[in-house]
Parts: C-alpha cells; structure tokens; sequence
C-alpha cells in the first residue's frame, strides 16, 4: 500500500493530463484548471522541505560542534535576519502612498467619503475603489472599500436572465444607481438555478442571492488604507496602505540592496577568475577536435568584443574590400545559427527524447526513483 | 544610513573577492549569512505571496463567493500539501510520497506531449523544410533600395517575386545592421453588414469576410488563426499576412500591414528579403542559403548518430558519428565563447559597484 | 621555464584579470557597439512593428547573481517600450528575489518617459506555484495574479481591464539565467501560440538557437553584449538619450577579451614548445 497508492495516483494523474491534450472539451480544460490550483498549493507547501533540512543539517553541525561548526549560527543569525526586519516593517508605519492637504481634514468624518476628499487623493495618485468609507480609529482615519451589500426586488426577467448566464438592463441600472459599474464582458456563473449566481470580471465580483422575492447583492472588501496621524504637527496629512506583512517594507529592502544583492552577485562574478584560469590550463589545441573548439570559442570571444570587432578589425583589415561590412560579427552569426545551431538541435532532440521516456518510466511505474527507492 | 547601507555592501563585496587568494575566514563568514539570507527572504516570499497570496486568499474568496466545489478543491489541495510534514514523523513518513506523486504525475503528464510536440516535431521540421515558399530579388535590388523610394523599377522588381509594392511605402536604410527597412500599408473598408462579428468573437471566420477577402484579391488559407481585443472592436487574423480588422465610425476597416525587411548576408551581393509581421519564411534561395540549409541537415544527423549508442561507432556509423564529432565541438566551443562574456559580465557588474560605491563614501 | 610558465600559480591569472578590469573600469573607456547581431536586430524589429497601445510582457526570471548582464537589457527595451507607447506588464514567473530589482526599474524609466503606473505599465511580481501559473494565465491572468505588488487588485488598474490573457498580450519577453526558457517556449508559445523572445545570459545563448531557427521564439538579447546592441539601436532611433550599463560595460569587456585570447595563444604557444623540447629529447 505504501507504494501502491503513490504510483497508481502519480500515473493516473499524468496519463488524465496526456489524454486532455488530445480532448479539447470544455470538461478536458475544468480538470486541467482543478489540477493546476492544486499543484499550485501543493509548491507552496513544497518549500517547506527545503527549508526544513536546511535547519537541521546546521543544526545537527551545531549539536555536533563539528569544524567551523560557529558559522552555522551565522546561518541561523541570516535566516532570522530577513523575517525580524520584515516583523519590523510590519509594525513601522508603512511607506507613504499619498497626502492629503491639510485644509480638508476637517472634511474626514465617519460615513463616506467626501467628494472633495476623493478628489483630492485621486489627484496625488491614489486610485480608490468606487464606494468606499471613513472611519475613525484613535488619532487615524481608516478609508475602506465598502463591503457592497445592497437588496432589492428582482422581476422574473432579471431571474430567468440571469440563469441563461445574461445580464438585465434594469439590473445594470441597479448596480449604476449605486455607483457600481459593471464591465461589459463580465461572466454570470449559475450556482444554483432560480437562487444563486456569481458575476465575476478578472477580479471583480458580486454574489447574487434570491430568497423571499429579494436580490441580495453582495461583495466583500479589499482595498483599506490608513490616514494620518499627522507627524509634523501641521500641514497635510499622510496616507497609508493599510499593514501587511510583506517583503516591499524599508527594512527588508535595505537589508536585500545592501547585503543580500553584493553577496549574491559577487559570489558568481568569481567565476569569471575561474573561467580564466581554466582557459589558462586547460585550453590548448591537443588534438583536431580541441583545436576547432578552442577556434570557435576564440572568434566568439573576438567577436564578442566591440574593441575587437569593429574598431581593430576596421583599422587592421578595413583595406580588404572582397570582405563584407562587420564581417567578424557575420562569422559569429554564422557560427551560432549553423554549424553550433545543429549540434545544439540534435543534443535538444536528444534530450527530449530521454525526457518523454524518463517520463513514460515514471508514469508506467518503472522508474521510481522519485519514491526514494 | 545609505551610507552604511554602501560600506556594508563594499565589505560583504570584498570578503567574497578575498577567496581568490585562498580560502578564509572572511568569505565562510559571507557564504553562511548568504545561505541564511537567501532562505529567509523566501521565508518571507512565500507568507506573503504563497500562504497568503495564493492559500488564504483564494480560500477566502471561494468562502464568501459561495464556490463550494472550489472551496473543497482547496481544502483537499492544504491537506495534501499538509501530508508534506509527514516526512518529520517515522510511523506515516510514507505519506510525503502522495504529493510527490501529484507533483511528478502532473510534471510528467504535461511533459509528454508538448515535449514531443516543441522538442521533436517542430525541430525536426524546421530542418528538413526545404519546400518552404523562397523567392530571390536580384542584386541590384541594394542600389534602388539606398535610393529610399518606392520607384518603378522596385516595384517591379517585388512584383517579380510575388510581392506586392505600393507607391506610398517607406523605405529606411538601417546601416549598422546591413538592412533596409520597408513600410508599406495596404487598406480595405468593408461593409458592416457583411460581417457576422459574433462569428468573430468566437474566433470562426465569417462568409461575408471571406468574400471581401477574396474580392481584394487575398485567398485565406483554411488555418487562418483569430487575436480578439473586445475593447476596442479589434480583430487580428493571422494566416500567411497579419491583417488588423477594427471598427471606425461605424465601418469595419481592414489594415494589412507589410514589413519587409532586407538583409544583405555573408556573400556581399546577395540579398535577403524576410517579412516581419508575417508568418511565413520567406528568403533568398542563393546558393549560400541552400549550403547552410544543407549543412544544418547534416549537422543534426550526424550530432544524433554520434549520441546514438545502440549501434557500435564502426564503418560507415563511425564516419558519420566522427563528422558529428565536429559539429560538436564548433558547438561547445561557441558557447565556450558565449559562457566567456556572461562571466566576465558579472565581474564588470561588481567592478563597476565598486568603483562608484568607494568615492560615494567620500562624498565624491 | 616553459613547465614553469606553464604550470604558474593561478593567483597571478587572477591578478591579470583584476587589473585588466579595474584598469578601464577606473579610466572608463568607452568602445561603441557599431554592428548588431542577428538575434538582437530581430527582436528590436519586432518591438518596432507594434502600434501604440500593444501590450509587452516582461518576465524577469533572473535573480541578483545575473543583475549585471540581464538588468541592462530590461533598461533598455522599457526604454523602447515606453518610446513607442507600448503598455508593459512585468512579472517574476519563476524567481522571487528579482521582484524589487525589476519594479524599481520599471518605476524609473517610466518616469523618464512620462508614463504612469496602472494606464501604462504595471507590476505583478511574483507568485509560488511554477508551471500552473504559466499556464492559467493562457486562461486568466487574474487567476494567478488577483493583486499587483502593491496588492492592488487588477480591476483597479486601468490597462489589465482590457487584459484577460495571452490573446491580449503581443508579446512576452523572457530575462533568464535560470532553466525558464523552455517552459515559455513549449507551453506558452506551443500551446496558446504567444509571440515570444528571450534575453539570457551568456551561458545560456547557444543552446536557444535552435528555437530562433525553428520560428518559436523572435529573438534573442545575447547577454551583455544583447544590451549594448539593443542600447545602440534606441539611441540610434532617438528613443533615448540615457547612455546604458551595457555600452560602459562592453569597455571594460573588450579589454578582458584581448586578455584572455592574448592568456590562451600565449599558453598555446608555450605548449607547442614544451612538446617539441620534449620530443627532441625523447
């Protein structure tokens, strides 16, 4: 059963999605869609293995105190590093979207938004959604989209509609009433027939529930940001987004440009002392074969090199007319998009090849190495 | 801070560059809090955009849009993404094999096909296609080209191969990269009425389009392949030509735009002529061309007998694997090359850091 | 003397290569590109057959190691992008530590051209999850990405309105220095047919040449080099005056190319000898 039930639903799975290449069908595409949400948990949670030996491999170095076993604390101390400064920026004020002038903060109140108000941080750049509210919390205002709830008595037409997947006229004119548009393309999904139905457009949605000869029409918020308080003591007021752990805070940034973008980086540019000294030992035209390598691989680095390619070549070779303009970089061309363009094709066939019957292995339950065995 | 921010990134910099010495301290040192950096930061990645982003939100959204089946789809997807935990408790280890499973199924699953399709059909193809539509423009073409105009005699000299040439078109020499550019724009309007535009929204060519086509003197192919932007009454039909289809003051227009491109290639008087925009290769048949074509044919298959073990390297295989030999090492030496400059890049990257960074700290 | 040249310390190859580096780098040479390789006029001819209002998507699968080869070539296809009025989204399809590189870079050169974020360009950065996501934004972008990076929701921002999927979008480009290229090519482009390009690193350029010549992909930025070019041609075309990362560094490039040629016909040389001083004794 341990093994069994794994490679029954590994091949099971793989052959459904072979067969679904083959069936353009619109149930085709639904599984197609299922499996992709759950792959695409199951990479979130994924991560958490690679984590997990990570710390127990340096753990295990520090219980052992085995050699240099004091730079795994410096593991520990980075690992720790990037979440304290993002906890940090959780709970520092976070940046600075807008401002509003401080002649109309008189005008914040509980209740809605204010036109004048709206207008205002439209202009500095903040996009709100179409209803929204004011609410005051301590010495803070907090603007919130509108959980948009609203009934109303619906026709039969609307009903019948709706269940057909169309969108009445006199509906349209409810949602506009409310400051609500909808968008031409959006879709109406029957959840039940004659009682539930979903309108979705990208990430716009309502949710329409009939009960009692009553439409209730309804959406939850997103959009929440914080005004104020005022840290000068006078002048416009400051506007927030509302707080969110996130890797867009101060803190983490400063900590990613200043220490975690030079150390990446510089460690690969080492390779390029490496690739030198490997050039410097290894290079050498031994046999016909090493010597049309290292011919293609010195034209490209020639060519590579503007210094080379066109300035040198111009006042070295510039006289030669029977030779066409940038010639150097014609050879390269040349190089890449014929003779190497074939080798590489016939590798990548290759490669595919073994893929689909590496993958046929797995599938067929004969390669199951992936179990650990 | 800044400051800071840069003497840090100097010094982290320069412990890293102090292993081409030897191996020390100061670089372990960098190394580790490397290690340690890169996994918090994904710490922080996936709460935000994987837990939250992705789990959490969609739950969410399926709870208060009342999707129950979708609900579940995700609560069934947590749980086997929970079984990856498995793996810390000895008894039930074996259930971390079910994600697995599903990772590796679905992995292989779409492998398959589109492996075969990309990887093999379409590689196989392009190098045996050697009945694609090809035509030549004479060589003389360059000089009535560096003229600019759309003149009389290139006209002809497009309408010898086939091509259609208007007087309107511009012509733009592109000298670094030894081409010429062409714009030319061709233009029908067609009656409203005669196109069933719901058809064209659900990506089918209508009758009444078809005939307009055919009127202007343009037979689509049976492949002819629909781009839909609903905004704005646009429709794009791809078949051999892009064409533009959009609404304007109540009329349906038909924009067909041709760029051609001419390129002079290796030999100094041959020219090639391709159509950007356009679907179909379309280049000079000389001599060169067929040679490389040729070559590349061999190339491929003697690259392929080489990696072919089933049958012993002897004879007649041994010769053809030994010419394949050869595309190889053009092959690796090339992206010797290659690899070369993307090394020395990254050095250049940090050299150029470093010496702006150090008189920064000076307030230079 | 020649086994000893031949078998010298690698820290004195070292010690060529930083001062041929630092050298240039410190006088700041400057060598203009003045020809352009196929693979780079490809992709800039593309771009420029677009009309105002097309849409480009940008995925920056590169992470801080590949910045200094792949960032220069994002500057300067936004440069070009921007120029022609093009709207651009920026993703990270498959690597998350690039999200903060590649945003501030679209804020500032969308600044140089007036553009501004939401009817222009947008942002969408990252999302866990690999495969699926490539492939249900063939269906729904909003599937994968129901916020921006500044989790703005995508109804909010004006351009994704007309947006729903690869249908919309005329062309992805893909920045990699990791095994990216591929899915693009045999998922999004074999499946849903989209328009694509790449730029890469210079490990990388060989092995994609097969996919230029079989027509699943417009064009390749090779590295560097891919940046010096493409900066040549907008600069050329007035599409900016902003002198880029990739014309300082091709500078400093050449000259590390003379070193290294001049490093492996010396040590060829010196080979050739040795092996005839050794024959002559044997």
């Amino acid at each position: 059963m341990k093994r069994q039930i794994p490679i029954i639903l590994c091949s099971l799975l793989g052959f459904c999605l072979v067969v679904r290449y083959f069936i353009p069908h619109r149930l085709s595409q639904d599984f197609e869609s299922t499996v992709n949400d759950w792959v695409r948990i199951l990479a979130v949670f994924a991560f958490v293995i690679g984590l997990g030996s990570l710390i127990r491999v340096h753990l295990r170095r520090i219980a052992m105190k085995v050699s240099h076993w004091q730079y795994s604390i410096v593991v520990f101390v980075g690992l720790l590093l990037m979440p304290l400064a993002a906890l940090v920026d959780f709970v520092k004020t976070p940046n600075q979207l807008a401002s509003l002038p401080a002649n109309l903060t008189s005008k914040l109140q509980n209740g809605p938004l204010p036109a004048t108000v709206r207008q205002a941080l439209t202009e500095g750049g903040l996009s709100l959604p179409p209803v929204v509210t004011v609410e005051s919390v301590g010495k803070r205002w907090k603007i919130q989209e509108q959980r948009q709830q609203f009934a109303t008595d619906a026709s039969s037409e609307i009903i019948t509609q709706l269940d057909q997947g169309k969108i009445d006229r006199i509906l349209r004119q409810k949602f506009s009433v409310r400051d609500l548009q909808l968008p031409e393309s959006i879709e109406v999904t029957v959840q039940s027939k004659g009682r539930r139905w979903l309108l979705e457009s990208g990430a716009l949605w309502y949710l329409l529930i009939y009960q009692n000869q009553i439409l209730t029409v309804s959406r939850d918020t997103t959009a929440a940001y914080i005004v104020g308080p005022n840290p000068v003591g006078s002048g416009d007021l400051p506007v927030y987004a509302s707080r969110k752990f996130s890797k867009q805070g101060s803190s983490v940034n400063w900590l990613f440009l200043n220490v975690y973008v030079p150390l990446d980086a510089t460690m690969f540019s080492l390779l390029a002392f490496f690739i030198a000294s490997a050039a410097y030992r290894a290079f050498r035209a031994r046999t016909m074969d090493a010597t049309l390598l290292l011919l293609a691989g010195v034209i490209l680095m020639f060519a590579n090199a503007p210094l080379l390619a066109n300035q040198f070549w111009h006042s070295v070779f510039g006289g030669l007319n029977f030779l066409p303009d940038a010639f150097p970089t014609l050879v390269k061309d040349w190089i890449l998009q014929v003779p190497g363009m074939a080798a590489r094709r016939a590798i990548q066939i290759g490669l595919a090849l073994g893929a689909i019957s590496q993958s046929l292995r797995i599938l067929l339950g004969i390669d199951r190495a992936w179990m650990g065995e | 801070m800044a400051t800071l921010g840069t003497l840090i990134g100097i010094a982290l910099t320069l412990c890293v560059f102090s292993f081409l010495y030897k191996d020390n301290p100061f670089y372990t040192f960098a190394e580790h809090l490397f290690v340690g950096l890169a996994a918090g930061y994904s710490i922080i990645v996936q709460i935000e955009d994987g837990f939250i982003g992705t789990i959490w939100q969609r739950l969410e959204l399926s709870i208060h849009q009342g999707k129950t089946t979708e609900m579940m789809i995700i609560l069934v997807a947590i749980c086997t993404g929970l079984l990856f935990f498995t793996q810390f408790i000895p008894d039930v280890s074996w259930l971390v094999r079910i994600p697995f499973a599903i990772t590796i199924g679905y992995g292989a699953g779409f492998a398959i096909p589109y492996t075969v399709e990309q990887d093999i059909f379409k590689h196989v193809y392009s190098t045996i296609r050697f009945n694609e539509t090809q035509s030549s423009l004479k060589d003389n073409i360059t000089d009535l080209l560096n003229q600019g105009e759309s003149t009389a005699d290139l006209q002809l000299q497009f309408k010898d191969n086939g091509l259609v040439l208007t007087p309107k078109a511009e012509i733009k020499t592109l000298k670094a990269s030894r081409k010429w550019e062409i714009r030319d724009r061709l233009q029908f309007t067609i009656n409203d009425s005669q196109v069933n535009q719901d058809k064209l929204n659900q990506k089918e060519m209508p009758d009444g389009l078809k005939l307009a086509f055919a009127k202007a003197g343009f037979e689509l192919s049976p492949t002819t392949k629909i781009k839909i932007w609903k905004h704005d009454h646009r429709w794009q039909i791809t078949d051999n030509r892009t064409f533009d289809l959009r609404r304007l003051n109540g009329k349906l227009v038909l924009d067909e735009q041709w760029v051609y491109t001419v390129k002079r290639e290796m030999k100094p008087k041959e020219t090639q002529v391709e159509v950007l925009n356009v679907y179909v290769d379309f280049f000079h048949r000389g001599g060169w061309q067929v040679f490389n074509m040729c070559l590349i044919f061999v190339g491929v298959i003697c690259t392929l007998t080489y990696f072919f073990f089933s049958v012993e390297h002897r004879g007649v295989v041994g010769g053809i694997s030994k010419v394949g030999v050869i595309f190889i090492m053009v092959g690796f030496g090339a992206a010797f090359g290659n690899t070369v400059m993307g090394r020395v890049s990254l050095l250049i990257g940090r050299v150029t850091f470093l010496i702006k960074a150090i008189p920064s700290l000076f307030g230079g | 003397m020649i086994q000893k040249l031949l078998s010298l310390d690698r820290r004195w190859i070292f010690l060529i290569i930083a001062v041929v580096v630092f050298v240039p780098a410190i006088l700041k040479i400057p060598v203009p590109v003045s020809t352009i390789s196929n693979s780079t006029q490809q992709l800039y001819d593309t771009i420029e057959g677009f009309e105002p209002g097309e849409v480009v998507m940008i995925s920056l699968d590169y992470g801080p190691s590949s910045m200094a080869e792949l960032q220069p070539q994002l500057t300067a296809l936004l440069h070009h992008c921007f120029a022609k009025d093009l709207r651009v989204i920026g993703i990270n399809w498959a690597v998350f530590d690039s999200v903060l590189l590649g945003q501030n870079e679209f804020d500032r050169v969308a600044r140089l051209h007036g553009k501004t974020y939401g009817p222009d360009y947008c942002y969408l950065g990252y999302k866990p999850g690999g495969l699926p996501n490539l492939l249900d934004m063939g269906k729904d972008i909003s599937s994968v990405y129901p916020k921006d990076v500044h989790n703005k929701s995508l109804t909010d921002i004006p351009m994704m309105k007309a947006i729903k999927n690869y249908d919309h979008i005329s062309l992805v480009v893909d920045l990699a220095s990791v095994g990216s290229p591929p899915f693009w090519i045999n998922y999004v482009y074999g499946r849903f047919q989209q328009t694509l390009a790449l730029g890469v690193t210079g490990v990388m350029i060989s092995e994609l040449y097969p996919a230029l010549d079989a027509g699943q992909i417009v064009g390749i930025l090779p590295g560097l080099l891919g940046a010096a070019e493409y900066e040549y041609l907008i600069q050329d075309a007035n599409y900016t005056m902003e002198g880029g990362d990739g014309a300082t560094g091709m500078g400093i490039q050449s000259f590390l190319h003379v070193a290294l040629i001049l490093i492996i016909v010396f040590c060829n040389i010196a080979f050739f000898i040795d092996r005839r001083n050794r024959s002559n004794i044997a």
